[in-house]
């Protein structure tokens, strides 16, 4: 009687291991599921987004069989240059995710004024800012030296002003840095759309987007890749943000003594 | 010859600034008048204050505050807007179902050509004047 209670308790237990096998089966292929769907959405995404330049690029240079006008040939010459290097910009975007999975990007420190490089970036972005109509409003003291990556730094402000220029509804835009002796705080505040709640949290992700897709495009890399090189830095990036009053990104950053943190350990939390 | 109604004035409904401006350059190249809107909001604005109504409008779908679908869905209810032509922008492979979708009278994919732009603007800048009201059956696409 024990034998057989014992024989009924064992073959229990394989059903019980059998169901946790078969529901972790199920998980996995959901999961793959998602995975595919997701890469078959970037790739999408990604082809709409490498059109648009290149539909600029191709109208100017046919263009250039069209016209005469030395003065106007060189003007296009000029605009199909700036849309090749707007290409590059999409492509080395696609590149660093590539390089962020595999641990691959390497840091390049070095001592330089990153009140220069805000106001450097903020300047670039004078006539993107003014096509939407949104004011750039810079507070920024007049120097801030420290040991960091400048392209890379460059990177993060970049992309944390193209999302302000693009969710902001055309409403003022502010960039404050502020600093003591060990570390920076670099806020990005615009007026705009907001992000909801329920998405604060997942925008840092990969292919992640918080607005609708029939209405902004992007590669939804942008936060995903900032995230990244603020970590690479031992610093922080954190978001607060109230649905249609607009979003302020908080960048926390030390300022000297940098060591950069080992590639594939952040690697591996850039795919968390 | 053209019709002196729209007087070559063609409304560009596009997001990207650098294609916005592209498209523009080269019709201005082709002596026609580009009107600009970076929205749907933007484009009724200018349509309400066009002092011209114009022979086509180029479309884009997405694009933020309102998308090109929403856009269209709009203007074809305003009786004094319905009538103007939309020819549909898009980088996505199913253009052509959008555009039937949003009952536009054509559509171009993205990357544009030159060419293909110049013979669809010059089409419907040629054409007399479409009444407004309901749209055409078999949409004539491009």
């Amino acid at each position: 009687m024990i034998a057989a209670a014992v024989a009924r308790a064992g073959l229990e237990e394989q059903v019980r291991v059998a169901e946790r096998e078969r529901i972790a089966e199920r998980g996995r292929a959901t999961e793959a599921q998602e995975a595919l769907q997701q890469r078959d959405e970037f790739i999408s995404v990604a082809a709409h987004e490498l059109r648009t330049p290149l539909t600029a690029l191709q109208l100017k240079l046919q263009s250039l069989e069209r016209t005469s006008n030395p003065d106007r040939r060189i003007e296009r010459l000029g605009g199909a240059v700036r849309q090749t290097e707007r290409l590059s910009r999409l492509i080395e975007r696609l590149l660093d995710v590539s390089r962020i999975a595999q641990g691959r990007v390497e840091m390049a420190l070095e001592r330089f004024d990153l009140s220069a490089l805000v106001r450097q970036v903020a300047d670039d972005f004078r006539d993107p800012s003014l096509e939407s109509r949104a004011p750039l409003q810079l507070d920024v003291p007049e120097r801030v030296e420290g040991c960091w990556d400048r392209l890379r730094l460059e990177q993060v402000l970049v992309n944390l002003l193209s999302n302000a220029v693009k969710y902001g509804a055309g409403k003022p835009i502010v960039v404050s840095l502020e600093a003591d002796d060990h570390r920076v705080r670099l806020k990005v505040a615009d007026r705009g759309i907001g992000i909801a709640p329920d998405d604060v949290d997942r925008i840092f992700g990969r292919f992640q987007r918080a607005a609708p897709i029939r209405n902004y495009g992007g590669l939804g890399l942008g936060l995903y890749i900032t995230r990244y090189i603020v970590e690479a830095h031992r610093g922080s990036i954190a978001v607060e943000s109230e649905l249609e009053h607009g979003s302020t990104f908080v960048v926390e950053l030390p300022r000297w003594s940098i060591k950069p943190v080992d590639e594939h350990e952040t690697a591996a939390r850039a795919q968390a | 010859m053209t019709d002196q109604g729209c007087d070559k004035t063609i409304l560009i409904v596009e997001d990207d600034a650098d294609l916005r401006n592209a498209l523009a350059e080269v019709l201005e190249d082709g002596d026609y008048k580009p009107l600009r809107a970076e929205n749907g909001v933007a484009a009724l604005e200018e349509l309400r204050t066009a002092q011209q109504p114009p022979c086509v409008i180029l479309l884009d779908v997405m694009m933020p505050i309102m998308d090109g679908r929403t856009f269209r869905a709009v203007q074809q209810r305003d009786p004094a807007l319905s009538g103007i032509p939309v020819i549909v922008l898009s980088a996505h492979a199913d253009a052509q179902a959008a555009a039937a979708q949003m009952d536009a009278q054509g559509y171009l994919t993205k990357p544009v050509d030159l060419g293909a732009l110049m013979d669809v603007v010059e089409r419907f800048c040629a054409r007399p004047p479409a009444p407004a009201g309901p749209r055409p059956a078999s949409p004539d696409r491009s």
